[in-house]
């Protein structure tokens, strides 16, 4: 049995097992007394950094709030930007137009916030009037008098020439005839050709006279067919003309009335003077009537086409529209790929073939954003392909051009359209972990070129009086705007006392605002199913217990199979070699402790200490670093003088999984100097703590959730007054143990120990007094140092005589 | 005129008139008629073509014989019955054609029937290129026809100018022609009365016999001129004669055809 005197010294009080919160000290009975909390508590650095980046106008002031999940980086980024936002005018409008000039490239035109949806409305009233009143000016009895007189013209010049040439050919009894294929000359008498028989009997004379008439008459008629198609174009040039005219005049009075309201628009009135060239240049376009082709296929087409799409080019695509917006935009775009960042251009499908336009062109958040805010989270960015390197590329170009991922690969060959760029102003707010904002730190070079100011938020706070308090208000804050119950004190202290176990330390309290809502909101459940109006202690000690043990299957399973003796850990008794390790599994966002039998065995060898999860690959980096400082140890503290003639092996009995992490390295060095020693440990007691070469004992995570998972262990087995855990003393700041193992505590059932090094832990775990060098040089007679000290010489003894000449012990 | 059953087109060489194949298509529409197409081969062209002077200008080139010349010909006929077809499918409109050549004034009278509407554009006007001569008119105009429809323009004309002279055969029937082409049955009728007679009463007794309202005009000995002018003034789009009108002998329907700026409906 082991001497007390060690067990006394090093055993904790209940009081440093758990950091209770007295409420008593609060002055409020329920939140709902308490004002809200306006400020973000405990994030001043980040809000100071947020605040900073939104007023800094200089290029690449954008912004990156890192920090665990759940700590309030959007809602703390959202509150100042939209804050910021207010006060700045609203962004102008975009719109896209036709690009007369060249329609592949529609034109981009911004526009005071409001007045783009007004330049729309202005177009599609003025294309509406335009069907009326071009056909109108058309159908007028002015138009259709001026153009038969244009008609009138030809036919009259041309009838005067033919009746000069056709007086001229009568006279000499010659007549002008038409043919298939155009005119022809013929001698006629009386009124009828002359038959060939006729012409045969008419003198030789006659015949020559006709044939050199009809010579000179063919020239003349030739030269006026030839003018014939000079004077048709000219007739048509007339009439194009006077379309011109008529358009013009129709439509100035309707393109004044439009021009009137953008006459501070520059290029709004130079938009509207190319459309008016357009109009006069093709008017007829209100005149057609498709419809009435043979071809059913191309009357139905010539109908939609006339139906939807002729005046199309005429409308305005409003593609951003801040009208009635109360400042700068702020836009958060949950869904970040290319094509909402960037927009796009959409198709649709006429006669099985896909066609675009203008109106078709689709904004993304950088449109909507332009001018203001944008609030992204950048894994999500991150995982959209080329989403990130186009961002970056419309920050450096300051605009945004709409590509495609076809376009970015290089892919698309086909014609389509190319917007014109739109020039960019935006403030880009990413959210995102602390790894990932140093690894883009680190591996992409343009990253802290445009992200310039780093938002690094708190994941705890300090727990002290004053934090509490703001904890409190904090607490009723997020329950009022959850329209939640409020809490009377002594639930706040609960949910403090849970903040900090969430912090995993008594003197922190967990930033993790959303998983504290979620204890809330549980919280008020469980207040509701019991009727009550106010959420008290009870409430929230349900919605923890129900947390952990919704999510406890996998650590009852395991607890099954160590009672059912599957699992081999015990719990009461003393083996050599042989010691309860304590490690953390986190599965889905919760964590539990179990113990791990950990068995050290040791022969004669070089020195070495084999790490067998090592060598089967199932030892991480961390836990072979751990084992491998148990040979400095072993080395430094009993070989300096001699070879370290020792092979141990150490492994974790029953573990089929990955091992990392050092925080065993301790249980493990007390079950080598046990089995080198001989001296059995009692298996009541775990032990958890990393060891370094100097023996000292050096903290480790999950302490609370180890301790919980070895007790629970113990109490399914039979606590018997003498298990307990011994973790490193600079543990004991984390301990917020919960009320179940505190309670066992103080019945004397089970105890903490806290130790400072391996020594101390020893004299726990074996009852034996380590023993320190004296002054010759010797460990205490009997002392479990002078133990392994002698079982180490007798190896290397060995060693010599194996290594004798002919040698054989 | 509801009689109708067979609207007639005579097409020459001018084979490219649109604007009678429309006005035929759609006369055979609104009468619920069918279109015969007549393609006419002018045997003198064919005689023409054979004379050692006779010369062709033409974007295709001058040289003519009379293989070539009937070659043209039967394209041109086959290029207007497909536009015949095209047009009358477009309205629905049953349609034949047919290409005559030999004897043509004997054919085309054997083939005119009483019920026959005659729609005559461009045709016949071989001769003297606008002004048809009477000898080519008569090629092309078939003496049994009881109505003829020269220079269509498209669609029918809705408001017609009725000319009636003392020694008309069948003035009730000029009437009655006119009657079925206007536009609005209410709106008034301008009726032409040529000379001292007792036409008035006759249109009189018509009108109240129809309830048709009459703008009578009464001209006593009237020139083509004088005719030309009432037509103008009066705003009508389209004239309605009598074949014996005493106006049309000789010359006068060629040079009425040349002046008139608008359809003529001629009826026996």
């Amino acid at each position: 049995m082991p001497e007390p005197l060690f067990l006394e010294a090093h055993r904790l009080p209940v009081e440093s097992l758990r950091k209770t919160c007295d409420a008593s000290r609060f002055s409020f009975h329920t939140t709902a007394e308490l004002q809200p909390l306006q400020d973000f508590f405990g994030q001043a650095r980040a809000i100071r950094a947020v605040e900073f980046g939104l007023k800094m106008p200089h290029e690449g002031y954008n912004l990156f709030a890192l920090g665990p999940m759940g700590v309030g980086k959007l809602s703390l980024v959202r509150h100042f930007t939209q804050t910021e936002a207010r006060q700045e005018p609203p962004a102008s409008d975009w719109v896209y137009v036709h690009n007369f000039l060249e329609p592949h490239k529609p034109q981009a035109l911004g526009l005071p916030a409001g007045r783009g949806a007004q330049l729309k409305a202005s177009m599609e009233r003025l294309v509406d009037e335009l069907r009326v009143a071009i056909p109108a000016a058309f159908e007028s009895e002015d138009y259709r008098t001026r153009r038969q007189i244009i008609d009138e013209e030809l036919k009259q010049k041309q009838q005067a020439s033919f009746d000069a040439l056709q007086a001229e050919a009568n006279q000499q009894g010659i007549a002008i005839i038409r043919t298939p294929m155009g005119m022809g000359l013929a001698p006629v008498r009386g009124r009828e050709i002359i038959t060939p028989e006729e012409f045969e009997k008419l003198p030789e004379e006659e015949q020559k006279r006709i044939q050199e008439a009809m010579e000179v008459l063919h020239q003349r008629l030739q030269a006026v067919l030839q003018q014939a198609p000079q004077w048709e174009s000219e007739r048509r040039q007339k009439i194009r003309e006077l379309g011109r005219e008529v358009t013009r005049h129709a439509i100035a009075h309707l393109l004044s009335g439009v021009r009137a309201s953008y006459q501070d628009l520059p290029e709004v009135l130079g938009y509207l003077e190319v459309v008016e060239q357009d109009l006069i240049e093709n008017a007829e376009q209100f005149l057609a009537n498709p419809g009435e082709s043979e071809n059913p296929l191309e009357a139905a087409l010539g109908k939609m086409l006339a139906d939807s799409r002729s005046f199309d080019r005429y409308r305005v695509n409003l593609l951003v529209d801040n009208a009635g917006s109360q400042g700068a935009p702020v836009v958060e775009e949950d869904y970040p790929a290319l094509a909402n960042l960037l927009g796009r251009i959409e198709y649709r499908a006429q006669f099985g073939n896909l066609v675009t336009d203008f109106t078709l062109i689709r904004p993304g958040a950088l449109h909507r954003a332009n001018g203001g805010y944008l609030i992204l989270d950048a894994r999500r960015v991150l995982l959209q392909p080329y989403a990130w390197e186009e961002l970056k590329r419309a920050l450096r170009a300051k605009e945004i051009q709409i590509r495609s991922v076809s376009d970015v690969l290089g892919l698309s060959s086909t014609v389509t359209l190319q917007p014109a760029p739109i020039p960019l102003r935006v403030k880009v707010i990413l959210l995102g972990d602390r790894l990932l904002y140093y690894l883009l730190s680190a591996y992409d070079p343009d990253f802290l070129e445009l992200f310039k100011v780093a938002a690094d938020f708190e994941e705890d706070l300090k727990r002290t009086p004053e934090g509490e308090e703001a904890y409190a208000r904090l607490v009723a804050s997020l329950a009022q705007r959850e329209q939640l119950r409020p809490l009377d004190r002594e639930a706040v202290a609960r949910v403090i006392e849970h903040g900090s176990r969430l912090a995993a330390d008594a003197h922190k309290l967990s930033a993790a605002l959303e998983a504290l809502l979620d204890l809330l909101r549980e919280a008020d459940h469980w207040a509701a199913q019991a009727g009550r109006a106010v959420m008290t202690a009870q409430d929230i000690e349900q919605a923890v217990a129900q947390q952990v043990y919704r999510a406890s299957r996998l650590k009852e399973r395991l607890q099954e199979a160590v009672q059912r003796g599957t699992l081999l850990v015990d719990t009461s008794g003393a083996k050599v070699g042989q010691i309860n390790g304590l490690s953390v599994l986190s599965l889905g966002g919760y964590s539990f402790g179990h113990p791990t039998r950990i068995t050290a065995r040791v022969r004669l060898g070089k020195g070495e200490v084999v790490d067998i999860e090592r060598e089967v690959a199932l030892g991480g980096p961390l836990h072979s670093k751990g084992v491998l400082i148990l040979a400095g140890f072993l080395g430094e503290r009993y070989a300096r003088e001699r070879p370290l003639s020792l092979s141990a092996s150490l492994v974790f009995e029953q573990s089929y999984g990955g091992v990392e992490g050092d925080s065993a390295s301790m249980a493990e060095l007390c079950a080598i100097l046990s089995a080198l020693a001989q001296v059995p440990i009692r298996q009541g007691i775990a032990i958890t703590g990393s060891v370094n070469q100097h023996g000292q004992a050096q903290p480790i995570g999950g302490v609370n959730e180890k301790i919980e998972g070895f007790f629970e262990v113990c109490r399914d087995a039979g606590l018997n007054g003498e298990q307990g855990v011994i973790i490193p003393r600079a543990n004991i700041q984390h301990l917020m143990l919960n009320l179940e193992v505190v309670e066992a505590v103080k019945k004397g059932q089970f105890h903490i120990w806290a130790v400072n090094s391996v020594d101390e832990a020893l004299s726990i775990l074996t009852g034996l007094e380590a023993g320190e060098r004296g002054a010759d040089g010797r460990f205490p007679e009997g002392s479990l140092n002078a133990r392994v000290e002698a079982q180490l010489k007798a190896f290397a003894e060995q060693v010599r005589a194996f290594a004798a000449p002919g040698g054989n012990p | 005129m509801n009689r109708i059953r067979r609207v007639i087109l005579a097409l020459d060489v001018a084979a490219r008139d649109q604007e009678s194949i429309a006005a035929a298509v759609e006369l055979a529409a609104r009468l619920g008629a069918e279109v015969l197409g007549l393609f006419l081969e002018d045997p003198r062209l064919l005689r023409w073509a054979r004379l050692p002077v006779a010369r062709q200008v033409s974007p295709w080139g001058g040289a003519l014989d009379e293989g070539r010349l009937e070659a043209q010909l039967k394209a041109l006929a086959a290029q207007a019955q497909a536009e015949l077809e095209q047009a009358a499918r477009r309205r629905g409109v049953a349609w034949q054609a047919e290409v005559l050549r030999d004897e043509l004034e004997r054919t085309l009278s054997e083939k005119a029937l009483q019920e026959d509407l005659w729609v005559i554009g461009t045709a016949g006007r071989v001769m003297g290129l606008a002004v048809p001569t009477l000898a080519t008119l008569r090629l092309v105009l078939p003496q049994a026809a009881r109505w003829v429809l020269w220079q269509p323009r498209g669609g029918a004309f809705r408001h017609p100018m009725v000319v009636l002279h003392a020694q008309a055969s069948h003035p009730e029937a000029l009437l009655e022609a006119a009657r079925a082409w206007m536009e609005h049955p209410a709106e008034p009728l301008t009726v032409v009365m040529l000379g001292e007679n007792g036409l008035g009463s006759l249109v009189q007794n018509w009108q109240v016999r129809h309830g048709v309202l009459v703008r009578p005009v009464h001209l006593r000995t009237a020139t083509l001129e004088q005719l030309l002018e009432v037509f103008v003034r009066t705003g009508c789009d389209g004239l309605v004669v009598g074949a014996d009108l005493p106006l049309l002998a000789g010359e006068g329907l060629e040079q009425l055809l040349a002046r008139l700026p608008g359809p003529l409906l001629m009826v026996r």
